[in-house]
């Protein structure tokens, strides 16, 4: 394989990679501290991404602008679904908690397309074109989104050290002890719900210039997602990052060779990671009490 | 036997009665929503028979796509008559099940979760992509499913058909859930630590039950191609396992075997009969969902249960066997 | 040879060092008190010996077994019972019910049996059923028996976590406080049924707060503090040792 394909693959694998690091973080914090196994997650993403299109097309104003909006209007409406929804099945358990979201994202992607319609609703680039080095020639906006969901990883990075931050790890591990120390449970949980849908309207705004809105993006990317979660261990984030730019990988250069398999590819990774190393690449498994 | 017990056998045999007289008291088109409704309604006694042990599972597509394809591709390309298929495509399931399963099994309720999701949409996948199993546009046209020399091939019949197969589903899961393994069930779902303690293979139990579950998925799978005689891989996508939570949450999860019924005729005809734009269809289920989830928590047969029972019993005091 | 020994045994999750180090003995036959401020890990003791928690390092041994790294439902089909601090119970069984549950291992025809419902599992189930009610009159709850576990108050739910752990028919009970949030008049009777069940020769180990009950049923104590062990010895040394006096004391200005 030349070095152009390579490095081609290895750009839509990184960047591929990037969106299901910054879905599976949201999922995972949604998932740690709030036991919400958020059905919807991938939703979010797609209404992100619509949401870029409808203020930078639609309403003309700038990329930049477009992206902010949809990371506060996502934000925003998992606030919402938490203050008006989610919070009052919390009592009921895990599985009451989980419908919700199911539901919930079911009228998301029928709202959305009642709304914006079935075709795919594109986003032109900021930065259009390619720059060359040497003989390679390397595509503008797909290394934006790259950096884009680096710097919003390492901005997540810092936000859980903050004293917010650190108190949702708090109530990750224990629900029971954070209370004890004083943490706002209310605070926490409807903060990690914009924090976690956030995360997707970000980078459904990322993604949006170079795949276009479509309607089954969401649940597309929330498949990969899962596997993420799985493969990096459903307690741990550094390995949900790791296993995000292996899974993106992995299908960027399945895909050159098995064209629509290449989703077999990773699950069949997954399956046999599964059995050599059930806590996954780097985390352990949740310790979610009695289950 | 006690006056409850006698209103409860009077009313179910008016049910009785009823059900079988419905393919003269309807049109062919709610026939025909029926008949899915009782196919629906078996994945749902399936996904509630797993709930039990506390294991919610995403891969009910999954299984019930390979007794279809079973049964299609052996009726196909074999020749063979349809009920000998089932009993193949329930051990293909039990077996392929186990392979899986004992990776997942053990990690615990959240891992299973996420496998059989994962599960679910690799093997839609695998039937949609592989030529064998006739690719993305499905399997060719199956022959009527024949008894001796008669043959299902109108609607009222295969209701009945249909009605057979979740007769045999309901009674095994009966007996299983009131044995000495059903009880077991019971404490691994409600205090798994517990259980454990008591000396329960947790494991064990619980690998014993997801398969039970996959013979029956399977057996739904053979059902469904016996009505719509061909398998597409496009029936069996996860959105499907989707709706089955939702007929146990609107019954009542705490209903094994009456809430995933009661669910699936609520969740598939009130939206018909709300009189809504097709478009608007899923959204007003979805809200209706929600309200339930929040406002009776316990379906509408715990809503009954809490409102309406106390006035015939002290029902609600005793524990009982698993009636409904 | 002591019936249960844990050596240098310890345990931790990610940083948290829960317990480390920790060498204890359960004699036969004796009541031995396992005691220390909160968050000391005396549950964690409990959930490593059951093999709830996986040790991180050391060995446990029963009846000359080595035991570490079993699962929960191994240890106990080896005799070892335990009731829990918080109220794990069947709350939608009968009490009854719940008791049967817990003779879930002892009272087997054989799985092909039960199945069937032979009349031989039917005896073998009514037998299981006779012992059931022995143990529910033994801790009085005999007017209980159908009464549903969620509707009981504090005190009989307590007791009935007590009995669903003597249903395995253990040789070792542990148990996780059994009077905590007791009246006084419950303490006293379930005080005295714990002396009568290790005078039907079960070993017990109990963790408990409540320092009147333990100084006076305990044979010996173990002090915890902070994953480690910092006493032991008979009642009299305890209740005079300072350094178990400070770790309470300190404890409590905190």
């Amino acid at each position: 394989m030349d070095l152009a394909l390579f490095l081609q693959l290895l750009i839509n694998g990184l960047m591929s990679g990037g969106m299901y690091a910054m879905v599976a973080s949201g999922f995972t914090l949604i998932l740690g501290v709030m036991g919400v196994f958020n059905m919807s997650q991938g939703h979010f993403y797609m209404l992100g991404a619509y949401l870029t299109f409808a203020v930078a097309v639609s309403l003309g104003l700038p990329y930049p602008v477009a992206v902010l909006a949809a990371l506060a209007s996502m934000a925003l409406l998992g606030v919402l679904f938490h203050l008006a929804i989610i919070q009052w099945t919390i009592p009921h358990g895990f599985f009451h908690m989980m419908l919700v979201t199911v539901a919930f994202g079911t009228i998301m992607t029928q709202g959305s397309l009642l709304t914006f319609g079935y075709d795919a609703q594109v986003v032109p680039a900021m930065f259009p074109g390619s720059f060359t080095i040497g003989d390679i020639t390397l595509n503008r906006g797909k290394l934006l989104v790259i950096v884009g969901a680096i710097i919003v990883m390492v901005a997540l990075y810092y936000f859980m050290k903050t004293k917010m931050g650190t108190a949702m790890k708090a109530a990750a591990e224990n629900r029971e002890v954070a209370g004890l120390q004083g943490i706002n449970a209310k605070r926490v949980f409807w903060v990690t719900m914009a924090v976690g849908t956030g995360l997707c309207g970000i980078a459904g705004a990322l993604i949006v210039p170079i795949l276009s809105a479509t309607n089954v993006m969401g649940t597309n990317v929330f498949i990969r997602s899962m596997l993420v979660v799985i493969i990096g261990g459903t307690g741990s984030m550094s390995g949900a990052l790791l296993a995000a730019f292996l899974v993106g990988i992995i299908e960027s250069f399945a895909f050159q060779y098995i064209g629509q398999l290449n989703l077999l590819a990773i699950f069949v990774f997954v399956a046999i990671l599964m059995f050599f190393r059930p806590g996954g690449l780097l985390g352990k498994p949740l310790p979610i009490p009695g289950q | 036997m006690s006056k409850t017990m006698k209103i409860m056998m009077i009313l179910l045999g008016l049910l009785v009665v009823l059900l079988i007289a419905v393919p003269w008291l309807v049109n062919p088109y709610v026939l025909q929503v029926l008949i899915l409704t009782v196919t629906y309604s078996m994945l749902g006694l399936a996904f509630a028979f797993s709930l039990r042990v506390g294991l919610p599972r995403f891969d009910i597509t999954a299984w019930w796509a390979v007794g279809a394809y079973s049964t299609a591709l052996l009726m196909l390309k074999a020749h063979m008559s349809f009920w000998p298929t089932i009993l193949i495509g329930g051990i293909i399931a039990v077996v392929l099940g186990w392979v899986i399963f004992i990776v997942a099994v053990p990690r615990g309720m959240i891992a299973f979760l996420m496998f059989g999701m994962v599960v679910a949409m690799a093997m839609q996948q695998i039937f949609g992509s592989v030529k064998f199993f006739g690719g993305w546009g499905g399997t060719g046209l199956v022959p009527n499913v024949t008894i001796g020399s008669f043959t299902f091939a109108n609607k009222p019949e295969l209701y009945y058909l249909g009605l057979f197969f979740l007769v045999v589903n309901l009674l095994v899961y009966y007996y299983l859930y009131n044995s000495k393994i059903g009880r077991a069930w019971n404490a691994i779902g409600s205090s798994l630590n517990l259980a454990s303690a008591v000396g329960v293979n947790v494991v064990r139990y619980r690998m014993a039950n997801v398969l039970i579950g996959n013979f029956f998925l399977a057996m739904a799978g053979s059902y469904y191609v016996a009505y719509s005689l061909v398998a597409v891989p496009t029936t069996f996508g996860f959105a499907n396992s989707i709706f089955v939570m939702m007929y146990i949450i609107v019954g009542g999860i705490t209903h094994v075997l009456s809430g995933p019924l009661v669910g699936a005729v609520i969740i598939t005809f009130v939206p018909e009969y709300l009189r809504v734009a097709k478009e608007y269809e899923s959204i007003i289920t979805a809200v209706i969902t929600i309200l339930i989830i929040i406002f009776l928590p316990m379906g509408i047969l715990g809503w009954i249960d809490r409102r309406v029972k106390p006035w015939f019993t002290r029902w609600g005091k005793e524990e009982r066997k698993v009636l409904t | 040879m002591a019936l249960l020994e844990l050596k240098d045994i310890s345990k931790n999750f990610g940083k948290l060092q829960a317990v480390s180090d920790l060498d204890f003995d359960v004699n036969k036959g004796e009541i031995h008190s396992l005691i220390g401020p909160n968050g000391a890990g005396k549950t964690t003791v409990f959930n490593l010996i059951t093999g709830t928690y996986p040790v991180t390092n050391g060995r446990i041994s029963f009846s000359g077994d080595d035991i570490t790294g079993l699962q929960p439902h191994q240890t106990a089909q080896k005799g070892i019972g335990r009731s829990f601090q918080g109220t794990f119970l069947f709350m939608q069984q009968s009490v009854l019910n719940n008791l049967m549950i817990g003779f879930h291992m002892s009272c087997r025809a054989g799985a092909l049996k039960e199945f069937l419902h032979t009349r031989s599992a039917k005896k073998v189930d009514e037998e299981c059923r006779q012992k059931a009610l022995e143990i529910i009159e033994f801790m009085g709850l005999g007017t209980l028996k159908n009464e549903m576990a969620g509707n009981l108050p504090h005190g009989h739910q307590r007791a009935l976590g007590v009995s669903i752990a003597l249903a395995c028919s253990p040789t070792l009970l542990m148990l996780d406080e059994p009077v905590t949030g007791m009246n006084p008049t419950e303490t006293v009777e379930m005080v005295e049924r714990i002396r009568r069940i290790r005078d039907r020769g079960i070993t017990i180990i109990l963790i408990e707060h409540t320092m009147r009950v333990v100084m006076d049923v305990s044979d010996r104590i173990t002090v915890l503090s902070y994953g480690r062990k910092i006493a032991e010895g008979l009642p009299e040394e305890i209740r005079n040792n300072q350094e178990v006096i400070e770790a309470y004391l300190g404890r409590e200005e905190k």
